[in-house]
This record gives structure tokens, sequence and C-alpha cells, in this order.
């Protein structure tokens, strides 16, 4: 036996030292296992936290506030979030070739490369959802709403394909959308369009594009 | 969980060793014993499976080395004298060979726990890179080292 296997021979751990440690032990690891509930609390409180702020920011940034209805070359809605960006693209007809997602309002606007008779509304989110309810774009929920104040009966089926213009004037209703084409030729600059937030009159913002 | 069973054996099995090299690291019976249930308390809620006695030995050694360099790392420890001297083996039990073990403590640290491993536990290069986690040509080395140091403190009394 080597000499230094010798000298090692001779440490010990005393019975004192087992028994102490044997006693700690146990004491602490039954401490550790008697106290599952209050990890398991924390566990689910970090849990409830971190799903209420990812909620909060899903809500803050992918969930629309406002709806822009686009009636006329293109039908096309617009849901904005609360940082101005578009967040949902509902066509009516033909798809919009270009990608809006998270462009600025304007921008997107802008992307449309709308004419000048098209209409462009801004409608409050509980407007968007009355007609979705009627399977109907905001600009057409509007000239229904106003053909019916103006004592047309119209069947909202049939009028799923009609532009807003064509409505008010199946109602009989005075448009200036006829106007609008007329003015085609003096046309200009298609910028300009700004969000102006959710009118309070009727719950429902308008704003036509001013192309003079 | 283990049961207090599987714990009491495996510390009436493993105490010496742990004890072994916490006395090649350790300058105090506090940190010892600290170093015991750190060691133990570390087994008691482990879950692992070991294939065979040698390999919960082998792991045992690991986690006490390991703790011990934690330990003697502490800023705090580092800098601090310790309450007792250096000597943890009761003056009564002394030996005519406390000039071996005085010889292996005065070793630089990183070849304390080759020497150990190799000499008294009898592991070859190949285990002793496993358990420490250094590489076998690292080891192969540290042991030249350590023994020519022995050599020139113990001379003709230093058997390989």
């Amino acid at each position: 036996m080597n000499k230094i296997k010798s000298a090692f021979e001779e440490i010990k751990a005393d019975d004192a030292l087992k028994e102490k440690t044997l006693n700690a032990v146990m004491e602490k690891a039954n401490k550790k296992v008697s106290f599952p509930l209050k990890h398991i609390i924390a566990a689910v409180s970090a849990a409830v936290i971190l799903a209420a702020s990812g909620m909060t920011a899903w809500a803050y940034c992918f969930q629309p506030v406002d709806y822009v209805s686009v009636d006329g070359s293109v039908n096309v809605e617009l849901g904005v979030n609360r940082l101005d960006r578009v967040v949902s693209v509902e066509c009516y007809d033909e798809p919009v070739s270009t990608d809006l997602k998270m462009k600025k309002c304007d921008e997107a606007i802008r992307l449309l490369e709308l004419s000048e008779n098209d209409n462009v509304e801004y409608n409050s989110s509980e407007t968007a959802e009355e007609a979705k309810s009627l399977g109907l774009t905001c600009g057409q929920f509007k000239a229904y709403c106003q053909a019916v104040e103006a004592g047309a009966v119209l069947d909202t089926d049939e009028i799923k394909n009609l532009s807003p213009c064509e409505i008010r004037e199946l109602a009989g209703i005075k448009d200036d959308c006829a106007q609008s084409s007329d003015e085609k030729t003096t046309a200009g600059n298609t910028q300009g369009v700004k969000h102006h937030g959710t009118s309070k009159a009727n719950g429902h913002g308008h704003h036509r594009r001013n192309n003079k | 969980m283990r049961s207090e069973f599987d714990l009491e054996t495996a510390i009436d099995k493993y105490s010496d060793t742990v004890k072994r090299i916490c006395y090649m690291y350790l300058k105090n019976s506090y940190d010892t014993e600290d170093i015991f249930q750190n060691v133990f308390f570390k087994y008691a809620l482990s879950d692992k499976s070991f294939e065979s006695a040698e390999y919960e030995k082998a792991w045992i050694i690991r986690v006490t080395i390991n703790a011990c360099k934690d330990l003697s790392r502490n800023y705090f420890r580092k800098n601090t004298v310790p309450l007792e001297s250096a000597e943890l083996i009761p003056a009564e039990e002394k030996d005519n060979l406390e000039y071996v073990r005085s010889a292996v403590l005065k070793l630089p640290k990183k070849y304390k726990d080759v020497v150990y491993l190799y000499y008294f536990e009898g592991y070859n290069a190949f285990e002793i890179a496993e358990i420490t986690g250094i590489s076998e040509n690292t080891v192969y080395t540290r042991l030249a080292r350590a023994r020519k140091i022995l050599k020139e403190k113990l001379g003709g009394d230093f058997d390989e």
C-alpha cells in the first residue's frame, strides 16, 4: 500500500458528524417537500401575470380599435390598432395585391391607389360589428342606413355586391358620387388622407377623398 | 426524493470519502459540516438512479470536489482567517504519517484532487478525467508534476 493511501486512511468521519448531517438534511428536505404549495402559488401567479401582460400586449398591438372602410374601385376594410397600424385586412370582392398589414394607416390607403370617387370612411369598432352582422362593409352599411332613413326597403342580401353609391342610387338618394366621377379629370394629389378618428355623430366617421 | 434509509446508508458509506476531500480543501470543521450537508442534501433530492455503486461513489466525489471548490472560491472565506487551525484530525489520532498528509496538503490546489483520486481511491487517468471534467492528458501532466513535488519533499518515503 502506498504511503498516501495509508496516510489518508486515518481520516474518518465521526459518528457525531454523520448524525448531524442526517438530521440537518432530513429537516431541510422535509421543509422543501412540505411547502410545494408555496411554489405552486408562486408559479401560478407568475403564469397569470405573464398571460395577462401578454394578452394586454396582444390587444394593444393586434386588436383593431378603428376600422377604415374603402368602397369603390376596391372594397376593403382595414382594422387599425392603437398605434395607427393596419392589423386586419378584409376584402369583400377581389383580394388586395399589396400586403398592407402593419403599415401606417395613411400609407396603406395610399398603397390602395384609390380613385377620387372612392369612399374612405373611418368607423368605430361598434359600427364595424353592426355592419359585419349584416354581412356588409361599413360603407355599404352606412349607405343602407341612409336608404332606410329615406324610406327605401332593401334586402341586405341583395345589396351585398353593390357599392355604397349604387345603394344610395337604388334608394333614390342624390349622391355626390356622380359629381365625383365628373370631377375625375380634375383629380390631383391622392395623398393627404388623414385619420380623423371615430366620429361621435351616429358613431360613424366619414371622410370623402378630396382630390380637388 | 430519497428515503431516510437510503440517505442514512449513503452517509454511512461515503462519509469518510467526503471527509477526506474536505480535509484537502477546507480549513475548519464548520466548512466541513456545510459541505457534508450540501452534498447529502443534493443526494437526498436527486432522482438520479446509478448503474452501480461505483457510479454512485464517483457522483458523490464529483459533487464534493465541486462544493469544496465553490466554498474556497467564496470571497468572504478567502479573506477571513479560520477560527481553527488547518488540522482536522484530533491530536491523539495523529500518526507517524502526518508528514505525508502535510506534503499532499501543501500541493497546489489543482494537483490535490488528482493525487487523492489516483493514490487513494485508485482511479485511473481516464476515470479521473471523467470525475473532474479535465482532459486525460491534463490528468497525466498534473500527476507527473505532483509526483515530482512529492518526491522532492518525501524522498525515498514516497512510493508510487
